[in-house]
């Protein structure tokens, strides 16, 4: 009996010493790899933003693996005083802008900036977007957040399926109330065992799983998928790009827009159609090929915002189709040379507003691809 | 699937033990533990599965052949050459294919007259040179008679497809593991538990942490070497140095440590081959599986050192050639074998002098001869060795590269250096069940477990070979 015990208690140590030493190895790689401090609170994706009187944006302070958010609000480094002096840029967007997958400091508008490092005067490019964020919101956000630091432009890359969703998107409602505090200590190992099981299940169990979770979803809200889109979700998001356009402008501030892409020249290679299927997990009421088309239909109305005001617009589908799929992480998130391809052709459009100094000349936003 | 991946370590490991051990008979865990190596192989490509069942079944073939030929027989000799035969081509077919054809083409575009050589589209399946070995030492071994082939499939398929040892080493020879073989079905479960678990967990330590931490930098550096500094060039070739011995011996201690776990002693493949003296000593500690494999069925055949100094020679360097190309399809690798060949016929020219320099003298030679050596291992070609080398003597300004904060690889590295050149290997440690061993693996476990779940598992060096 005392063995069995002696045994037993044996084994929870080994076991107890054991987790100690994944989260303390999971601390210090965190702190090789992205320079997270050791000590720093255990946030997940999700927290790395907040809603607060200003509205919902990324939440200031917080370092998240790659993912680190300076003092201000923006993905990125901490700035010093002097970068207001400089020429500011504000991209602004989605989850493709705030960059998911692409390797510490290849998000596309951390690239812009390195693309535009030679431009005289100097040019500081930051990056107000954050995953989830509507185009509603990101005006909202414009308004009370980002107007204030006066920037010379703003880039926005717009999602247009987030109009496939019922209700339509609206600005996320503005809290008041005190921010709530992250939690003082959470195991950071976990959710890096979660993660890591998730990658190691095969590819064709995941999709089964998808095609599964989506039949659920739709069943639970009684949908059956569409395969067209109506043309008043499109209507909707013309609108409130146009207005979002006119309130930058009215703001002082040069807008510039940048065409949505997503990875589908074809839809039916067994790749395309597993990622088409993970993307119809977020818009359960339409089928993949109507996203689609929808998107396609989005790039159109885009261009025509753009032509129709007087607006610079990027397209960078043409560059991001020669780079082929290897542009891209999964149906509309970049890799890094996908985001590399949306920094050249953005920087290329926007380096004559910005590079005036004729030391530089026409090379100084000499982007790459 | 990979011993450093969550579907090995969770998953397959677990069932395949628990199964494995509630199994009454020899037979039955004979099939399991070939089941058990198929789902293994398969999971990288399961056409390449029908090519080892293939192999297994022709030399299976020849080794009953051969129970029935008596010795010296055209017949036994038949069942000697036709399984090589088989054997050879399908390792030259798969493997030195692209090889021969673009040597071809080069020369022709050499002596002026350029030819349309295809490049065919061939995949290299995992592991080849391994199982190609391990059927072929079978089948030589029971033609001189030093083993009797076995009647049964089911434990010659055991021993082809055993997971532990199937794709990246050690070549086990089957007379070096036919008494655990023959007694699977009655071997006891806890009887070297505590070693194979204790042999892992080392291994685990010397993949994950070590090796493929200081992959980090050696990768990106190898990838940019046109660009590397002095230092960063001795960074990059130290740091592979170090990082291809903790990744194949890591390998190999978690594959010795996994045969105990199922009853069977795989024997040692790394005897701290960075300690060595000389060539010679090199060798004997350096990949021992292949280089005694080479020596029992390449050098001593070919002559050995039985018939003159010129004759040693020509065995020596036709030897460490075969040495060389067997590591890959490249003239890189040839080079490396013929390298190897040059320092033992030196070291048996230089012998006298070579034994009476200091022993710290000896090693720091032997430690740096290798490591030049490592360079044409590692570099894709031979321009790239040799701008490696002259940046390493002449200094050079450029830069250095890291995917990881340089103060952890530089970590790694020293105690790479420890290890390898004081340090005691898997073999000469320790291995009880005391407390602080115990906990000092699971501090290893856990350590190993967090870089594992941190990033994708990176493929062993030695698959490619």
């Amino acid at each position: 009996m005392a063995t069995t015990r002696s045994r037993l208690a044996w084994s929870a140590l080994t076991g107890v010493v054991a987790m100690l030493a994944l989260e303390v190895t999971v601390r210090l790689d965190d702190w090789a790899q992205f320079g997270v401090a050791l000590t720093a609170p255990a946030v997940e994706m999700p927290e790395l933003a907040t809603r607060d009187s200003l509205g919902f944006h990324a939440r200031a302070g917080v370092h998240f693996r790659q993912f680190r958010i300076n003092r201000l609000g923006f993905r990125g480094d901490e700035v010093g005083p002097e970068a207001l002096s400089e020429s500011l840029v504000f991209t602004a967007g989605a989850s493709e802008t705030f960059g998911l997958y692409e390797s510490p400091g290849h998000e596309w508008p951390r690239q812009l900036q390195d693309s535009l490092a030679a431009c005289r005067p100097a040019v500081r490019v930051w990056n107000a977007a954050f995953a989830g964020m509507s185009l509603p919101t990101v005006q909202q956000d414009f308004e009370r957040r980002l107007r204030p630091f006066r920037p010379r432009l703003l880039v926005y890359y717009p999602t247009p399926m987030q109009y496939l969703t019922t209700p339509l998107p609206s600005p996320a409602e503005p809290y008041p109330g005190p921010l709530a505090p992250l939690p003082a200590w959470r195991s950071r190992a976990l959710p890096r065992f979660r993660d890591a099981i998730k990658r190691s299940v095969p590819e064709p169990l995941l999709d089964v799983a998808r095609s599964l979770l989506t039949a659920r979803n739709r069943r639970a809200q009684g949908l059956v998928p569409s395969a067209t889109v109506d043309a008043g979700r499109l209507d909707a998001f013309e609108r409130d790009l146009r207005r979002f356009m006119g309130t930058v402008r009215a703001a002082g501030v040069t807008p510039v827009l940048v065409v949505h892409a997503n990875r589908f020249s074809d839809t039916t290679s067994v790749e395309a159609r597993r990622l088409l299927s993970a993307w119809e997990r977020f818009y359960p009421e339409y089928t993949g090929p109507a996203i689609v088309r929808f998107d396609a239909a989005a790039a159109e109305r885009t261009t025509e915002v753009a032509r129709d005001s007087g607006l610079i617009v990027v397209d960078p589908r043409d560059g991001l189709r020669q780079v082929g799929t290897a542009a891209f992480s999964d149906f509309s998130h970049f890799t890094d040379r996908g985001a590399a391809v949306v920094a050249g052709a953005t920087a290329r459009a926007i380096a004559p507003l910005l590079c005036t100094d004729a030391r530089t000349g026409s090379t100084a936003g000499a982007p790459r691809d | 699937m990979l011993f450093n991946s969550l579907e090995f370590l969770f998953a397959f490991l677990p069932l395949c033990y628990a199964v494995f051990w509630t199994l009454p008979n020899a037979k039955s865990r004979y099939v399991w533990l070939t089941v058990s190596g198929y789902v293994f192989y398969g999971w990288w490509d399961p056409r390449f599965c029908l090519l080892m069942a293939f192999s297994t079944l022709v030399s299976y073939v020849a080794g009953l052949g051969m129970l029935r030929s008596p010795i010296g027989s055209r017949a036994r000799r038949l069942y000697l050459v036709v399984p090589i035969g088989i054997d050879l081509t399908l390792l030259g077919f798969f493997k030195y294919t692209n090889f021969a054809l673009d040597t071809v083409r080069t020369i022709a575009t050499w002596s002026g007259r350029p030819v349309e050589v295809p490049h065919l589209d061939i995949i290299l399946p995992i592991g080849i040179s391994f199982y190609t070995f391990h059927t072929i030492s079978y089948i030589v071994d029971a033609y001189r008679g030093v083993i009797v082939p076995t009647r049964n499939l089911w434990e010659f398929a055991t021993y082809v497809s055993l997971f532990s040892q199937l794709v990246a080493g050690p070549i086990v020879r089957f007379r070096q593991i036919e008494e655990d073989l023959e007694a699977i079905g009655s071997s006891s479960r806890t009887r070297w538990l505590t070693l194979g678990i204790s042999f892992f967990c080392v291994g685990l330590v010397e993949k994950v942490l070590i090796a493929d931490t200081i992959a980090a930098m050696v990768d990106p550096s190898f990838s940019h070497w046109r660009e590397l500094s002095t230092a960063g060039a001795w960074l990059a070739v130290l740091g592979y140095t170090f990082q291809l011995l903790f990744d194949f011996s890591g390998y190999s201690t978690m594959a010795v440590g996994l045969g105990y776990l199922f009853g069977i002693r795989i024997p040692q493949n790394f005897n701290s081959p960075y300690q060595s003296l000389n060539p010679s000593d090199f060798w004997e500690r350096w990949h021992i599986s292949l280089s005694s494999c080479l020596r029992d069925y390449l050098y001593i055949p070919l002559g050995g050192n039985r018939h003159g100094t010129w004759n040693t020679y020509r065995n020596l360097m036709l030897t460490m050639l075969f040495g060389g190309l067997w590591h890959g399809a490249s003239w890189t690798f040839v080079f490396w074998g013929f390298y190897h060949g040059v320092l033992l016929c030196a070291y048996r020219v230089f012998r006298a002098p070579w034994d009476a320099l200091p022993r710290v003298l000896q090693q720091a030679g032997m430690f740096l001869a290798v490591l030049v050596g490592w360079v044409f291992f590692r570099a894709t070609s031979f321009p790239e060795a040799l701008h490696l080398l002259r940046v390493m003597v002449v200094p050079t300004d450029g830069v250095w590269y890291s995917d990881l904060d340089l103060r952890v690889v530089l970590a790694a590295m020293l105690v790479a250096a420890w290890w390898s050149l004081r340090g005691r290997n898997p073999f000469e440690m320790k291995h009880d069940w005391s407390p602080s061993h115990r906990l000092g693996l699971a501090v290893a476990f856990g350590a190993a477990l967090a870089l594992i779940v941190t990033a994708r598992p990176s493929p062993f060096l030695y698959f490619q070979f």
